[in-house]
């Protein structure tokens, strides 16, 4: 007995030892793992600390009680990671070495800072990805209003003000798992737009489609008779006029149709339609109008409306009637017993207002001339219906129900909107929820609601979930490849057709997911990705942050601002749609523009409105993103480019590498006197960069920026540089450089040239960037070699990009949880 | 006053700009139809002349009963000869520049008339039926009294003899004898009415003494059917004539400077954004100071308004309507046609108004001139007042 005793107690303590020593085992082994000293810091960093830092803060002397021989290199780890951001930011300040002490050279203290803020970057990625059991990844609003779109077929507009929050973005990105938190503000705002929702998918009284059409010579015809006026009326937009045409009572689709002539002066922009909704403050529709006055076009569109007066607006720059802008000459143009029919006849029935057309009938502004607006709505087309079928029960009105047909619908709603099967246990929480609505009182309808309700304000909806609480899994399974899948291409839930694989446990294999890509690249919902990712990854939600100043370009407006943006979308979809290489980003012969882009290209004068393909030739100097109107405009300021901040965007975007911070307390360079020559922003940098740490970064960063200083902060071309204040001419332009590699280029058009010869190192960066995009997190080293086999892969097609998105899926990295 | 609504009369005409802007006019003819955007040659127009029976001075528009010819017809039932004043049309009073306003209802007037303009038949409307004693001369080149008419052309009265207890007035013409209108030996009415002017003073009858030279403003006497006439006013010496011309231009100068002054554009230049030049033509009448005004703006800083105005001279709210811009230079025209005041300029606009196109309406405000609101008579407020 004593034996067994002692025998049980030895094999447990041998079972402890054993344990201990694997555990042991393991946190050495682990140690070793994640605690190894980062390649490099003994051949980059140590010797630089030996001969300038250490004398004062290692084991002998702790200046300042700082010791730095024994601050932890785990980057990973947020406290160690802070401390040595204190260090770096005491280095590139110029704080350390203090000036007593002998002092590195620029490319010295350069390397240094460089090599440890890449290690704190890193740091920062790996506690960004780092994942639990169960991963939660909330969905964006963008991808809130896509999911309830295609799950009950309706169209929420989640920028309308107080519905959600604006999602934080990391580098662009407004998806990123880790910064899309929760709070009780965000679950007060899933509820009222899952209230919102439901009303507007089944509302108490389902309001019929109507249309409405307005004419602009309505209410006119006695006096037009009884002043012998002949012809048809028409609403004139001269640039900035606004006319409240139309009214909407009911929120949901509605196909809009517009009869109207656009036309431009010589050499000036076209007129632009926008569709202002008065109680939002925002356009719901914007185009570029070209038509002769004597052949009107139709305009149709079709969009999501909620309540509200819309105006129709010729936006321009320029425009001489602004909002809230009292101008007496404006007003008389277009108010009073005024009326237009046509050209020719509105020089004598309005001799007060502007002037409007030549002699000769042509245009001197922009101009709109609009017959008629007709708008039919709500529309409930029979794939939204369907969506909508069977989530009700029969008789809403009923006080008494069938408990199982209730759960039964429920589960079956709480599996598509949860994007997987809902369990019974799930499912009869929701029915509760019924149950104790209809004893406080209530019909079936409502109750029933209440529950659709809850699950519309469940996480399981609100969150994309990866992983299991009790099961360890390195993989996705099929319900959350397919919801992966399906919020990379369609920032929505996954269909039927993707459900259906996924149900059937063979979503995984290669050959199915192929083919499913393949139908999901040619899913009208991919236009949701060409919109979103380029959006993103380019954060072209910097286009327009600071306005240009008016005084510096009148040429600005937001119709170009817009139309920018508008370009880079188009050119990616362009490149989507045609499957072309990752090649067309860098540089092309060709872009999509609109005719205020053409205008502001000064390319030749397109004939049709909307954007289209245009080539590009030598004298243009533009093609590929770099040389777009939008990407010059996000790197500048008000008044002026900003050499450093083009930079800066194309190291990041272009190569995926983020450059140090810049030191702090960095004085801004100051506008030229009035009594000293007019210099560049260039040469004033120049005359700048003499602090050692910013002369090493600046080498690096500033000629990626100097390459087009050929275009101005708007992304207009120019020879010389308007300089404000100073005396003499505008300096010329200098968009020369060397890149840091040695390669020397004269301006944008070689500096792209270059750029193509590093394709394949933009393309791991654009992979890097997609798949941070796919996979709502942030990349780290540990994915650095699947990114690079994507790459790969993708070179022997030469990068067009239907292909990279195929193998970014196929791809190991894809499933990897 | 009575003011004609003629709503389209003034429409139809900016129509007929634009479709006949480019036409010449025929000269030294009496069928001459006057033109937009034309004067007429020297010498166009059939002289006319008759007492003012009835004025619409806020469209410049009113009637003349046409002094008798000893025709029983005209006597029992002429109707009276109603006329436009033609945009560029003038109106002198005691020898100044005047307005039909300025002028008493009973005064004769002499005037040169056009036919109407082609297209445009509201007014005068058409006569329902036809009379011989209406002439088809409609459109008023000139209207003066006698007192600017006769002093104009040289000739003064000569008093030959005068009995006030009988009302008896013989003059005869003297100096430079006029072509048409009255010379010669003429017998006149005088009666307590007559209102005699003596140098800065009233005067009285006994004031008229033979072999005076004086002016006379004629006017109504129940022989009018024999040509007949009576003395409204007579003046006796230069002084009275002085001082009756300065008050007119004084009267006049007010005028215009609030009114600000009639042209009509030659020419607009277009330029990007809308911008334009707009060469203007002044029309002629008017006191000389007004177009040294005028010339002065060409100058750094100088600049005017231009208000868009009707073929009645009428004009919208015009310190509202009207745009301003620097005067670019200004061009003097020799030998400038009836109508004209040979002074062209032309003004810089950052925005050009419909109005300011070849052939139409302005009224030009040099800076310094008042920029005031108009009486509501007198403004066009609406479509219908055109």
């Amino acid at each position: 007995m004593a034996n067994d005793v002692y025998g049980e107690e030895f094999g447990m303590k041998r079972q402890t030892i054993f344990l201990a020593l694997l555990t042991t085992v393991l946190s050495v082994f682990a140690g070793k793992c994640f605690a190894a000293e980062p390649v490099g810091f003994d051949q980059q960093v140590q010797p630089f600390f030996k001969t300038y830092c250490l004398r004062c803060h290692d084991a002998q002397k702790q200046e300042g009680k700082f010791r730095l021989d024994t601050l932890p290199r785990e980057f990973v780890d947020q406290a160690a990671a802070q401390r040595w951001g204190e260090v770096v930011f005491r280095m590139n300040s110029g704080e350390m070495p203090p000036k007593e002490e002998p002092q590195p050279k620029a490319d010295e203290l350069g390397r240094v800072v460089d090599w440890l803020s890449t290690r704190i970057r890193e740091g920062e990625s790996a506690r960004m990805a780092q994942r639990g059991p169960v991963s939660h990844y909330r969905l964006s609003r963008e991808e809130y209003g896509h999911t309830v779109h295609d799950l009950l077929g309706v169209y929420l507009d989640v920028h309308q003000p107080g519905l959600f929050n604006e999602d934080p973005r990391w580098h662009g990105f407004d998806r990123i798992g880790s910064l899309l938190s929760l709070s009780p503000s965000h679950v007060d705002r899933y509820f009222r737009a899952a209230e919102t929702v439901l009303d507007l998918a089944f509302p108490a009284q389902q309001s019929k489609s109507t249309t409405v059409r307005r004419e602009a010579g309505q209410g006119r015809e006695q006096w037009m008779a009884e002043h012998k006026i002949t012809g048809n009326v028409r609403w004139r937009l001269f640039p900035g006029r606004r006319e409240h045409l139309m009214n909407i009572s009911q929120p949901g689709n509605y196909r809009v149709r517009i009869q109207l002539s656009g036309m431009a002066p010589p050499q000036g922009p076209a007129p632009h339609l926008s569709i202002w909704n008065q109680q939002l403050k925002k356009s719901i529709f914007d185009q570029d109008i070209l038509a002769p006055e004597d052949k009107p076009i139709v305009v149709e569109f079709e969009s999501g409306l909620s309540p509200g007066g819309f105006q129709l607006v010729n936006e321009v720059a320029g425009a001489f009637l602004q909002e809230g802008e009292g101008d007496h000459t404006a007003n008389v143009t277009h108010g009073g017993g005024s009326l237009f029919t046509s050209s020719r006849d509105s020089r004598w029935i309005n001799p007060t207002g502007y002037m409007l057309f030549t002699d000769a009938g042509e245009p001197l502004y922009p101009m709109l001339l609009v017959d008629w607006i007709e708008w039919e709505g709500p529309i409930v087309t029979e794939a939204d219906q369907k969506k909508r079928d069977g989530v009700f029960p029969v008789n809403p009105a009923a006080t008494e129900f069938d408990p199982s047909e209730i759960q039964a619908r429920l589960k079956q709603f709480a599996t598509r909107a949860w994007r997987r099967p809902a369990i019974d246990a799930e499912a009869e929480r929701y029915v509760t929820i019924v149950e104790s609505e209809l004893k406080a009182g209530e019909t079936l309808g409502p109750a029933y609601r209440a529950g659709l309700v809850a699950i519309l304000t469940s996480k399981n909806f609100y969150y994309l979930e990866e992983g299991s609480a009790h099961e360890k899994r390195t993989t996705v399974n099929d319900w959350e490849l397919a919801s992966r899948l399906s919020y990379f291409l369609w920032s929505s839930m996954p269909d039927d057709e993707l459900v259906a694989a996924a149900q059937s446990g063979t979503l995984a294999k290669p050959d199915v997911l192929r083919g499913q890509v393949a139908r999901m690249l040619t899913d009208s919902k991919g236009r949701r990705f060409t919109e979103a990712f380029p959006r993103q990854w380019l954060q072209l939600h910097r286009v327009g942050m600071f306005p240009p100043d008016p005084g510096l370009y009148p040429e600005y407006d937001k119709w170009l601002e817009k139309s920018m943006t508008l370009e880079t979308l188009e050119f990616f979809q362009q490149v989507y749609s045609q499957n072309l290489s990752l090649r067309e980003f860098l540089d092309s012969d060709w872009t999509m523009v609109n005719p205020r882009l053409a205008t502001h290209y000064t390319l030749p004068p397109l004939a049709q409105t909307g954007f289209q393909k245009v080539t590009l030739r030598p004298e243009n100097h533009r093609g590929g993103l770099l040389t777009q109107a939008s990407i010059l405009s996000l790197t500048s300021d008000g008044t002026r480019h900003r050499p450093v901040h083009r930079g800066v965007w194309v190291s990041e975007t272009i190569f995926g590498r983020t450059p140090p911070p810049p030191p702090p307390n960095v004085e801004p360079l100051a506008p030229t006197p009035s009594n000293k020559p007019k210099a560049t922003i260039r040469m004033q940098l120049e005359a700048h960069a003499t602090h050692a740490t910013c002369a090493s970064c600046h080498q690096k960063i500033d000629p990626l920026g100097f390459a087009f200083d050929s275009f101005d902060a708007i992304g207009g071309y120019r020879t010389e540089e308007r300089v404000v204040g100073g005396s003499g001419a505008n300096p010329p332009v200098d968009a020369s450089g060397v890149l840091p590699d040695g390669r020397a280029f004269k301006g944008s058009d070689d500096f792209r040239k270059l750029l193509i010869e590093d394709l394949d190192r933009f393309a791991e960066s654009f992979v890097e960037q997609l798949a941070t995009y796919a996979l709502r997190r942030v990349m780290t080293i540990d994915d650095a070699g699947q990114i690079k086999a994507i790459v790969q892969a993708s070179k022997k097609d030469g990068y067009r990009l239907r292909d990279v998105i195929e193998n970014l899926v196929l791809s190991d990295l894809f499933q990897k949880r | 006053m009575t003011t004609s609504r003629c709503t389209l009369s003034g429409i139809k005409l900016v129509a007929l700009i634009m479709l006949i802007g480019t036409q010449r006019l025929s000269a030294g003819e009496n069928d001459v139809v006057p033109m937009p955007g034309k004067f007429p040659a020297t010498g166009a127009g059939v002289y006319l002349a008759g007492e003012l029976v009835s004025v619409d001075h806020v469209n410049r528009r009113g009637a003349l009963r046409l002094i008798g010819d000893n025709d029983d017809g005209r006597y029992h039932s002429a109707p009276s000869h109603r006329f436009a004043l033609l945009p560029y049309g003038t109106v002198r009073y005691h020898g100044a520049p005047a307005e039909l306003r300025d002028v008493p209802l009973g005064t004769v007037l002499h005037g040169m008339f056009l036919l109407p303009v082609e297209g445009i038949t509201d007014f005068p409307p058409p006569e329902k039926n036809s009379s011989k004693y209406v002439p088809k001369q409609t459109q008023a080149l000139t209207l003066e009294d006698d007192f600017s008419f006769y002093e104009r052309q040289g000739q003064t009265w000569k008093i030959e003899a005068v009995d006030a207890s009988k009302g008896a007035f013989k003059v005869s013409s003297d100096g430079q004898q006029v072509t048409a209108g009255l010379k010669g030996e003429q017998s006149f009415e005088i009666d307590a009415s007559t209102r005699v002017w003596k140098g800065r003073a009233f005067g009285e009858l006994k004031d008229l003494s033979p072999d005076q030279n004086v002016q006379l403003n004629l006017t109504w006497t129940p022989d009018w059917k024999n040509g007949k006439f009576h003395v409204a006013d007579v003046w006796t010496d230069q002084e009275a004539r002085d001082v009756a011309r300065e008050r007119q231009r004084q009267i006049h100068i007010r005028h215009q400077r609030t009114r600000w002054l009639a042209g009509w554009v030659d020419h607009v230049e277009h330029q990007p954004g809308g911008k334009g030049i707009v060469t203007l033509t002044l029309f002629g009448g008017m006191d000389p100071s007004l177009y040294d005004a005028a010339r002065a703006q060409a100058k750094p800083g100088g600049g005017a308004s231009v208000a868009a105005a009707e073929w009645t001279l009428r004009s919208w709210w015009q310190e509202h309507d009207s745009r301003n811009g620097p005067v670019l230079d200004f061009k003097d025209i020799p030998d400038a046609p009836p109508g004209s005041s040979g002074l062209q300029l032309r003004v810089q606009f950052t925005r050009l108004l419909e109005g300011y196109r070849a052939g139409r309406i302005i009224r030009f405000r040099p800076n310094g001139f008042p920029n005031v609101k108009l009486p509501p008579e007198e403004r066009v407020n609406s479509f219908d007042d055109r």
